[in-house]
């Protein structure tokens, strides 16, 4: 009975000012406010911006579902001036565009990995002679430079960085690193900076593993790589011997690191293929892309990782009509082959119509949106500055075909 | 076995509304009213007009009749909110759902209040909320600054 009395409305004020003044009645009304008008309501009144801020409003809000609405990409170009200057596409016509933010003082910044709305960058000083991981908010353009990573030894040695962030879990992320330990090329250890104490700490013992640890991909509470064989591998190991596998995962928590079975047709990865692996909405995706195959599979990783299985296929060759400057005459003519200029930016699932999921794919100036289900196509987006179709030159060529696309998801999260 | 049934609602403005007591304690509060006292068969409210009563009371019959089928429900509540697009209705309304705790009522108003404001300026906002603006005019100014792209596109008012 006593929420009721607090509710009673006082009569003489009129409903809206009372609506204004209950604070969760405003916080039901604003949850449901895309995160665009969020931002402009910020400048409403103090009281507006103190809720919108507020990480617990953050929290509520991020537990909603959050499709990518775009992508970010690194703009190809030949000149290292452009090298590290990042495109958006948006997935929408009538979407706005997004500009990425810089750590300003640095030569060169790159995206590593996008995470349910974050991503993890790493930025370059030559004056400073260091590499600096920061996360940012694309959204609010926030950026956080993470503390530099103590080592006991030598500094320069591999190490890889991945950002675990899941705001329906927890408000704060992790970066797990994966580092080489010593000096053998196969014995690594985990180190884990977690936003929530700002400190970076040494998980478990050093380990023994015949595997590079790629890019990471954070689902489910766990950091996901894949890495082809290389020509190195076949030379140097006897790969059943080792127990050779081509992605494994790390569960954050419980400080497991496990094999996944291995990718399908995944073969030995040269100058010929090249690969698509990445997460949406809760599925792990991963194709392999063959540059003269016009067609190929999406395979999804079930759950409880017992197996890949093929989710869609996929025929480019109605794209290719449209787009005829997606086909070029490799230059070695013993190889009598046609090649295709293509990559896959990125898989994005869409949870509320399966059947609008869908693929971005970039050929020679353009960025074409693909549906996975109905195989329907079009285009998205002139990319400035690349060569299309005709004048294509065969320098143009390998420069951007394996630039990843970064899903932009909108997020309030802090960083 | 009717009465037994039934309770009578009573608007502020002193106007009686018959419903079925399955209908009225899809309300928390009418549930709690009526669980407390079992004797009375006519309950005031004294915070709820009749015209938004009437609207409420359309709302809980509704559902009482879909029962558990959400198909259903959802074609109902289109069915409700066709033409509801006055802000002091909407307002009034989920001050009644919210005093009456029927929390299918307030998703439905707090979603239809929040689709209205969608593409509206932060002065619109104000006037339809009757807010004052307590930002001096730098601090405003570099609120909106920091997120201009939020602010692009806007309706005028």
């Amino acid at each position: 009975m006593e929420k009721i009395k607090i509710c009673e409305p006082v009569h003489h004020r009129n409903s809206a000012e009372f609506v204004a003044s209950i604070d969760d009645l405003l916080i039901q009304i604003l949850l449901r406010q895309p995160v665009k008008s969020l931002f402009r309501f910020k400048s409403v009144s103090k009281h507006w911006q103190s809720l919108i801020t507020n990480p617990r409003f953050c929290y509520l809000r991020s537990r909603k579902t959050n499709s990518a609405i775009g992508l970010f990409f690194a703009r190809p170009g030949l000149t290292p001036a452009c090298r590290h200057i990042y495109d958006y596409v948006a997935f929408c016509d009538s979407a706005s565009t997004r500009k990425l933010k810089y750590l300003v003082d640095t030569d060169s910044n790159d995206v590593l990995q996008s995470c349910n709305g974050l991503l993890l960058c790493d930025s370059y000083s030559s004056e400073e002679c260091r590499t600096r991981f920061y996360v940012c908010n694309p959204t609010t353009n926030r950026i956080s430079v993470l503390p530099e990573l103590n080592y006991d030894d030598d500094s320069q040695r591999y190490r890889k960085m991945s950002l675990a962030f899941d705001p329906k879990i927890s408000p704060h992320y992790k970066v797990v690193c994966v580092q080489q330990f010593g000096w053998d090329k196969y014995i690594y250890r985990i180190v884990i900076y977690s936003s929530e104490t700002g400190a970076w700490g040494v998980r478990g013992e050093p380990f023994t593993e015949y595997f590079r640890f790629g890019r990471g991909v954070y689902l489910n509470g766990a950091i996901h790589w894949m890495t082809p064989l290389t020509l190195d591998w076949v030379t140097t190991c006897n790969l059943a011997e080792l127990g050779w596998c081509n992605s494994m995962y790390f569960k954050i928590d419980d400080q497991v690191l496990d094999k996944m079975p291995r990718a399908p047709n995944l073969h030995l990865l040269g100058w010929l293929n090249k690969f698509y692996f990445g997460e949406s909405c809760g599925h792990l995706h991963f194709a392999e892309i063959g540059v003269n195959k016009s067609q190929f599979n999406v395979y999804e990783m079930r759950n409880d990782y017992s197996e890949w299985f093929v989710k869609y296929q996929v025929d480019l060759s109605p794209v290719l009509a449209v787009y005829p400057e997606m086909i070029r005459d490799f230059d070695n003519p013993t190889m009598g082959l046609l090649y295709y200029n293509f990559s896959v930016f990125c898989i994005v699932r869409v949870e509320e119509d399966e059947d609008e999921s869908f693929l971005v794919l970039h050929i020679p100036g353009k960025a074409i949106r693909y549906n996975l289900v109905r195989k329907t196509f079009k285009n998205l987006k002139k990319l400035e500055g690349e060569f299309d179709g005709h004048e294509c030159h065969q320098g143009s060529f390998n420069s951007y075909m394996y630039a990843p696309g970064y899903q932009y998801i909108e997020s309030m999260s802090c960083v | 076995m009717a009465e037994e049934n039934t309770i009578t609602l009573k608007s502020s403005d002193g106007k009686e509304f018959l419903i079925s007591k399955k209908a009225a304690t899809l309300s928390e509060t009418i549930k709690a009213m009526v669980e407390e006292d079992n004797s009375s068969s006519v309950f005031p409210l004294t915070v709820v007009d009749s015209k938004t009563l009437a609207d409420v009371i359309t709302f809980l019959n509704k559902h009482v009749d879909c029962g558990d089928d959400d198909d259903k429900k959802k074609s109902c509540d289109e069915e409700f909110m066709a033409g509801k697009d006055d802000m002091k209705d909407l307002f009034d309304l989920v001050v009644a759902a919210n005093y009456l705790d029927v929390k299918d009522l307030l998703d439905l108003i707090c979603g239809k209040i929040a689709d209205m404001m969608q593409g509206k300026s932060p002065e619109w906002v104000r006037k339809t909320f009757n807010i004052q603006n307590d930002f001096s005019p730098e601090e405003e100014a570099k609120v909106r600054e920091e997120y201009a792209w939020a602010h692009e596109g806007v309706e005028e008012d």
